[in-house]
């Protein structure tokens, strides 16, 4: 009778197991719950389970239960096949051994192993292949696992062979699907590309040569630099589509004009202000920058902008180099620095400084002593 | 500033981006440094006008093609090696379209920056244009000179 309530209780158990793992769909939360299910079923005080590489030689991975974290790194490296975890490996059948330190087969633990006596092992079989085993010890309040717990385990380690094959297409389809998205995203940004190229780019062109030789026949000076002005409007219109275009593509050469832009403001800024700017920029950097272009002679301008109104600094440099976190652009100035604990908020300056750097996923730092001057170093992710 | 200029090459168009693609050592006029991968600085020689010719060194760099319906395009961007004097720094777009009768049509379209800042500017209008045209002509046309010879030649190599 007892027997029959045990049996019951195990198919329950089982068909419970099945439905769980099937559920599962994330391939190292269906081992994990592998091995606990078997755990429970067969009333194991450990489990683990060994996945097999493709050679079937040695075990790739070892999931364990019932020790903890400390005891697991005291034991050392993972199991790589000997004794009865190599033997199970061998024979491709489930095996039950009373007391597993006894067995001849055995090839010991190894130091701060716990001791392990009663032993269930079961091949858990995927798509007709061996994928792994699961290994089972210490039967709680018996000397050993029983025929039922034998039989139940081979019956969770068929539905765990299904729920893995299914966690494996599920994360298959899944990659399939997340390259299909990539490649759809990069169809449609080369589509844009080449629309933006061929047909806008090449009407600016053609409007901007027109433009330039009406302005070398214009009757008088101001008509003639009306039409430059218009000329060079169109020329930074094509250089932002450009940089767009070939931001967009992989390993393409962008229009590399952010260093060029960078020593222009400076030297814009030098003639307005009068603080003497040295202005050191690392061509390579510029160009992997060239996608954020915009954004970063925003940035210089404003640091610029806030050195000439608040520094009073003689001189001031402008810096773009290259750093292990992306691109950093740095200004910094020998003006009267300030306190930042008692600037209102960030101040409008320092504020819009920080917005736009939060905007590209960058980062802003502002040192200032005073009487030293200030600092502002934003870096750019590349 | 804007220069556009454009020559034939009696070449067909998959062969000339082969060539300008595959080999930029085999058409960089005056290549002085030779590249295996793209993207690499090259130093080329560039010069202007038929009289009096004056040749010196740029860094050309060059980007991946993009391939549209009508042509394909080259992106490429030279730079003067050391001081500018009247050479300008120019992105351009080398146009490789197909013709009739397996004739392939060259262009640059090319944007410059005058190079010696506000007197640049100035100077813009009476010589710089002047200047950057005849440069990307005599480009252009050592580019299609080159290509024709190196189709010449891999026609009487066989390959």
């Amino acid at each position: 009778m007892g027997d029959e309530v045990q049996a019951g209780g195990e198919e329950r158990l089982l068909i419970e197991a099945g439905l769980t793992l099937v559920s599962e769909l994330d391939l190292d939360r269906v081992l994990e719950r592998i091995v606990e299910l078997a755990m429970k079923i067969t009333s194991a005080r450990f489990g683990a389970l060994g996945v097999l590489s493709e050679d079937h030689l040695r075990i790739e991975r070892f999931i364990t239960k019932g020790i903890s974290e400390e005891e697991r790194a005291a034991i050392g490296d993972n199991p790589v096949g000997h004794g009865m975890i190599g033997l199970l490996i061998e024979e491709r059948r489930s095996m039950r051994i009373r007391d597993i330190s006894k067995d001849p087969r055995s090839f010991g633990f190894p130091p701060n192993h716990p001791p392990m006596r009663s032993f269930l092992g079961a091949p858990v079989l995927a798509l007709g292949k061996v994928f792994g085993n699961i290994y089972l010890t210490e039967k709680q309040e018996a000397d050993e696992f029983t025929e039922a717990d034998q039989a139940a385990v081979e019956v969770l380690a068929t539905q765990a062979g299904v729920a893995i094959e299914n966690a494996r297409l599920y994360e298959e389809v899944r990659e399939a699907e997340e390259q299909r998205g990539r490649l759809e995203i990069l169809e449609d940004r080369e589509r844009i590309a080449k629309e933006l190229h061929d047909g806008v780019i090449q009407a600016l062109f053609a409007v901007g040569m027109s433009l330039q030789g009406t302005a070398a026949m214009a009757p008088d000076p101001e008509t003639s630099r009306r039409l430059e002005g218009a000329v060079e409007e169109i020329d930074r219109a094509i250089r932002d589509l450009r940089n767009y275009i070939f931001g967009l593509r992989p390993d393409i050469l962008a229009d590399r004009q952010l260093d060029q832009a960078l020593k222009e403001l400076a030297g814009e800024f030098q003639e307005r202000s009068e603080v003497v700017t040295v202005v050191d920029i690392d061509a390579v950097t510029a160009s992997e920058l060239a996608g954020w272009a915009t954004d970063v002679v925003q940035l210089a301008r404003e640091a610029l902008s806030n050195v000439g109104r608040h520094a009073g600094a003689q001189t001031c440099r402008v810096t773009l180099r290259r750093t292990l976190d992306g691109g950093l652009l740095e200004i910094d100035d020998d003006g009267v620095g300030f306190d930042l604990a008692t600037v209102d908020g960030l101040g409008m300056g320092l504020a819009n400084l920080r917005s736009r750097v939060d905007s590209i996923g960058g980062r802003l730092e502002i040192t200032s002593t005073r009487g030293e001057g200030t600092t502002v170093r934003a870096t750019i992710p590349i | 500033m804007f220069a556009r200029y454009f020559v034939e090459v009696g070449v067909e168009p998959g062969e000339v981006t082969d060539l300008l693609v595959g080999g930029p050592e085999s058409w960089l006029p005056g290549l002085a440094a030779s590249a295996t991968h793209q993207g690499d600085v090259l130093l080329a020689n560039v010069g202007f006008g038929h009289d009096v010719r004056i040749e010196r060194a740029v860094e050309i760099e060059l980007g991946v093609p993009l391939e549209l319906t009508s042509k394909t395009i080259l992106p490429l961007r030279w730079t003067p090696s050391g001081a500018s004097g009247l050479f300008p720094a120019l992105d351009a777009d080398l146009e490789i379209a197909r013709l009739e009768d397996e004739r392939t049509q060259l262009a640059i379209s090319a944007r410059y920056v005058p190079p010696l800042g506000a007197l640049g500017r100035v100077l813009d209008r009476a010589i710089m244009s002047r200047v950057a045209e005849a440069t990307i002509k005599d480009f252009l046309d050592r580019v299609a000179q080159a290509i024709d010879a190196e189709h010449g030649a891999r026609a009487a190599g066989g390959t």
